[in-house]
């Protein structure tokens, strides 16, 4: 094989090396960042919380993973089924059953569509200060061409109010077309 | 006969390499980012701006069929692995869609340099037909989601 070949190989296997030691001698620190980023969104979402421990839940709604239990209210967070895959947020829901803060942390929906979600502020604002009252079409308005990937949202949304209050509501996938 | 310099798959390498250094260190110090998936439409933006560079810094070199996919398989697989965003069976993955992804958009915008007319018009004709393949890329991906 020509000598030539043997740039990309080794370029490849170089970066390969970087990549590996530097992702093995910085997991500490990203780590321990992580832990301190976490708590600062949760305080965020669920203000005047300083502490907050986890609860494990036992429930039946197939939409909470785990909740995060503060001084004032939890934050939950929920994985619901979205247009193209999963979308996990973060709710904060204060004791009195009202969403003091959400945030999507994770989707792969469609670019310029469902993937407006994460950055639309106006879109997710509308479910602050709500209490588990909220129906897209109805009072809150949704993303534009993006009805399954907005219902997924507002299904986290109802899920985590639902634990705090108490009250049923159906999980499972989100309903098309309605 | 064109030297063949294997440049673009070194291309390739520096800029996936860049690319997943520069995410390992944002996913280090600020863990809120979100990180950008290596999906379809983000591995045809490095493969284009591999090809760019390739085209501006070693332009005229001739292809190997063989080992751009190869090669590029191999860089999609094994950098991604390496910087522990993905497992063993999900790296065997990115590396055949990634092989396959680039050795498309190689031949697509070959094809397209080939036939760039020469005049001051080429120095930036490039640039566009690669932003011109990433739209396209989108477009597809999003027909196939």
């Amino acid at each position: 094989m020509k000598k030539s070949v043997f740039l990309p190989v080794v370029t490849i296997f170089a970066f390969a090396a970087l990549l590996l030691g530097l992702s093995f001698g910085l997991q500490g620190v990203g780590k321990a960042r992580a832990q301190s980023e976490h708590l600062r969104l949760l305080q965020t979402l669920l203000p005047d919380s300083k502490n907050f421990t986890v609860e494990e839940y036992t429930g039946d709604d197939a939409n909470i993973c785990s909740v995060h239990k503060g001084e004032n209210g939890y934050v939950i967070e929920t994985v619901t089924n979205g247009y193209a895959d999963d979308i996990r947020m973060l709710i904060g829901v204060s004791n009195k059953g009202t969403v003091t803060g959400l945030v999507v942390m994770e989707m792969n929906e469609t670019f310029g569509l469902g993937a407006e979600a994460l950055t639309n502020h106006r879109f997710l604002a509308q479910f602050l200060n709500t209490s588990g009252d909220t129906e897209i079409g109805t009072n809150v308005d949704a993303l534009s061409g993006a009805t399954v990937t907005s219902k997924a949202i507002n299904r986290s949304i109802l899920s985590a109010v639902a634990f705090v209050t108490g009250a049923d509501v159906d999980s499972g996938a989100t309903s098309w077309g309605e | 006969m064109k030297k063949n310099t294997y440049f673009l798959n070194t291309a390739l390498a520096v800029v996936l390499g860049g690319a997943l250094l520069a995410a390992v260190l944002v996913r280090t110090f600020a863990p809120i980012i979100i990180i950008l998936p290596l999906n379809i439409p983000n591995m045809v933006l490095l493969s284009l701006v591999a090809l760019l560079a390739d085209h501006y810094f070693a332009n005229g070199a001739k292809r190997c069929y063989i080992c751009i996919p190869v090669l590029s398989a191999l860089t999609f697989g094994l950098l991604p692995f390496a910087a522990c965003f993905v497992g063993v069976w999900d790296a065997l993955k990115l590396g055949v869609v990634g092989g396959v992804v680039f050795t498309v958009v190689t031949v697509l915008f070959t094809s397209i340099q080939d036939r760039l007319s020469s005049g001051p018009d080429c120095k930036a004709a490039p640039v566009l037909s690669a932003f011109g393949l990433y739209l396209a890329a989108q477009c597809f991906t999003g027909i196939l989601l």
